[in-house]
């Protein structure tokens, strides 16, 4: 019997089952709905997330530290480390302990430039905001960061260089200051002032050098007065008024952008004379070409082998990724679960199918059809219960994506144009041919009964 | 009457059939030695339980003999594998049963279809031939009503239509009047013997109806797995 045939007539025969068929086809429905809507939400998140690294990452970019600590993800390392004079120390916050980092130096940026692969290298300047504020306002709290040409911000209004650093004197205000420092909107922003006060840390170790080299009761309340923290403010003009991502991984208040010049004054200002000064737990390193992985992969190794310890966008996105891999495979696993109790459902319901039709497969042995073909029949009946359930759970699932997508955009805060859960239509149509073939698997032992049953015994009329 | 009775069409040797092992042995066929010429109509008729559809079952292939020899055609069905018997009785054979055992939800053409369907005859072909064999019945104007709104007669006319739809050499009919009275019986009685001679087609009935059996060329009368005796035409059968 033709292929065509067997499958048209094992269609007509649930066709004239169709309560049956429908609830035996919804177990199955029920598996490839979880199913496919763990495939959209793993294509959703993974596609966010090549969203968020590629708006906060230059993926052409490395991040070049000396030390091993800073690309420990779980902390700091338990095991105590000697004491190193000449490096510096970070206060453990909140009881932890302190650590000593080993910084880039001057010298190993030099290093670093003097790689032919790379463009550039920015430093990550620690710049220590005191206030914002502009004449007549009150001040706020904010941070201030180096604007980076290969990492442009959204812009709201105004204009940024095609390329290159902006200009001098200039920043970038973000919209969050727009109302608390008195503009009416973005546009009445551009082109004025505001100004922003970086302040010195306090030193103590000055404060131990005046008390040993000097006669406590000959301090004057001047030589008190110069140990107090030096104050700097610095007035910009308003170049651009910046928005916030919707993929900005930066928490709390975004920070204004200055230009490297103005950047570096700030944070000579304030962290000269200190032992961090011109010290970086990590600089930026642009390869030339890097958006290639090869060859940035390359530079890497250069990088490592001297002694360097590298990160790139695609380690944090690697991670990222990971963990969604392992989110998605535990809800998939559920979805599996169900599967496998609906194969069950079918195994049962065509074994009992089998067991009513006796006489049906007795005739159609008697008018000579093979034992191969009437297996052939039961499992294209599976199948056909298996494509009538996929069908129902891929295009349930999909409806529900489609209803309950702008919802969960809204609720997870993801921003506009993005969306948790993506169909993509050759997945489907993979997902629809594997609850075939799990059906089809299902219908092994009820058609090799029907293949097996004597036709003698099946057309016994008494 | 005008009948050509020179080649056989079925012959059987030494046909033993035992069905179980050991003690509970049961034997259903007892050294069956008979021969049914070519157009012949041939009634089986005995008790129930007396053999005669394990006979008929034999002499089709449905069944395997436990030993002897089942030459239907020149071919012996013993020796011939599963498909090769499934492939023969698909396009030398037609089957008619007492409770019709037709598909009820579908429609006249697509049950006389199927044994088409099985020897893959292609589709249009199939459906013109489906036609003719159901003008054959008078069921034409039914073709493609739903064989489950058909009456009894009706029903086992179109079990007749597809039993006769490959153009069969041997026809087997087993009790086919046993579920319709009297009147729809003898219609159907007239048709199959109308098909006999029309067809030039081997009939061979399942009966325990004497009068019937009696309108058959021969008779072949069977008791516990025996044949006690063969009355009506020796041309018939031997």
């Amino acid at each position: 019997m033709r292929i065509t045939d067997l499958t048209l007539r094992s269609g007509r025969t649930l066709k004239s089952a169709k309560v049956r068929t429908f609830l035996t086809a919804m177990a199955i429905g029920v598996g490839g709905f979880t199913l496919a809507l763990t495939l959209a939400a793993g294509n959703g998140v993974r596609d966010y997330t090549s969203k968020l690294i590629s708006s906060n990452f230059d993926p052409a970019e490395l991040i070049v530290g000396r030390d091993p600590e800073i690309s420990n993800a779980g902390g700091p390392s338990s095991t105590p480390k000697e004491f190193d004079e000449t490096v510096g120390t970070i206060e453990g916050s909140g009881g932890q302990n302190n650590i000593q980092v080993k910084r880039v130096t001057r010298g190993d940026i030099d290093e670093i430039k003097s790689l032919p692969a790379i463009e550039q290298v920015r430093e990550s300047f620690q710049i220590n905001v005191r206030y914002i504020t502009r004449d007549g306002q009150k001040r706020f709290t904010g941070g201030a960061q180096v604007y980076n040409p290969a990492q442009k911000p959204e812009i709201k209004e105004g204009q940024l260089p095609e390329s290159g650093d902006i200009t001098v004197g200039t920043l970038l205000l973000p919209d969050s200051y727009l109302e608390l420092l008195g503009f009416t909107d973005a546009n009445d922003a551009i082109g004025k002032t505001v100004s922003v006060t970086v302040q010195q840390p306090f030193s103590i170790s000055s404060v131990q050098a005046l008390l040993q080299n000097q006669d406590p009761s000959t301090i004057t309340e001047a030589t008190a007065t110069a140990l107090i923290p030096k104050e700097q403010t610095a007035i910009y003009t308003i170049s651009a008024v910046t928005k916030k991502s919707a993929t900005s991984l930066s928490f709390g208040v975004s920070p204004v952008l200055l230009s490297s010049t103005d950047s570096r004054a700030l944070y000579e200002f304030t962290e000269k004379g200190t032992t961090d000064f011109d010290k970086y737990l990590y600089v930026y390193a642009r390869v030339t070409g890097g958006e290639d992985p090869a060859k940035l992969q390359t530079v890497r190794t250069d990088l490592e082998n001297k002694g360097y310890i590298v990160q790139s966008s695609n380690d944090i996105q690697k991670t990222i990724t990971q963990f969604v891999n392992i989110l998605q495979i535990m809800v998939g696993v559920l979805g599996l679960i169900t599967l496998i109790a609906s194969v069950f459902g079918v195994v049962n319901t065509q074994y009992i199918s089998v067991l009513e039709r006796t006489r049906e497969i007795g005739l159609m042995k008697a008018l000579g059809m093979s034992r191969r073909n009437i297996n052939t029949l039961f499992i294209l009946e599976a199948m056909w219960i298996g494509f009538i359930g996929g069908l129902i759970g891929i295009v349930g699932g999909v409806l529900l994506g489609v209803l309950i997508n702008p919802w969960l955009t809204e609720k997870l805060d993801l921003g506009a144009g993005n969306s948790l859960l993506q169909f993509s239509i050759p997945q489907m149509i993979i997902l629809l041919l594997s609850l075939m073939l799990v059906a089809a698997i299902a219908g092994l032992l009820p058609a090799r009964k029907a293949s097996k049953l004597d036709p003698v015994e099946a057309l016994r009329t008494e | 009457m005008w009948l050509c009775y020179n080649v056989i069409m079925i012959e059987l040797k030494n046909v033993n059939k035992v069905y179980g092992k050991k003690q509970s042995v049961f034997t259903a066929l007892d050294d069956i030695n008979v021969s049914i010429a070519d157009g012949a109509s041939v009634a089986i008729i005995g008790k129930s339980g007396s053999g005669k559809s394990t006979l008929m079952h034999v002499m089709s292939g449905l069944d395997h003999a436990t030993s002897g020899v089942v030459k239907v055609a020149g071919k012996n069905l013993v020796s011939m594998k599963e498909k090769a018997v499934d492939r023969f009785r698909n396009k030398k054979m037609g089957f008619i049963f007492q409770s019709f055992f037709i598909e009820a939800n579908q429609s006249c053409v697509d049950n006389v279809s199927l044994p088409l369907e099985i020897s893959e005859v292609p589709i249009k072909k199939r459906k013109a031939l489906a036609l003719e064999a159901l003008e054959e019945v008078e069921l034409r104007d039914k073709a493609e009503s739903k064989a489950r709104n058909l009456s009894g007669g009706q029903k086992q006319r179109l079990a007749i239509a597809r039993a006769i739809v490959n153009k069969p050499k041997l026809i087997f009919a087993d009790e086919p009047t046993g579920n319709l009275d009297s009147t729809t019986g003898e219609k159907i009685i007239q048709l199959l013997f109308g098909l006999n001679k029309s067809l030039g087609a081997t009939l061979v009935m399942v009966t325990h109806d004497h009068e019937l059996a009696n309108r058959c060329d021969a008779q072949i009368h069977m008791h516990d797995g025996k044949i006690t005796k063969i009355t009506g035409s020796k041309k018939a059968v031997k």
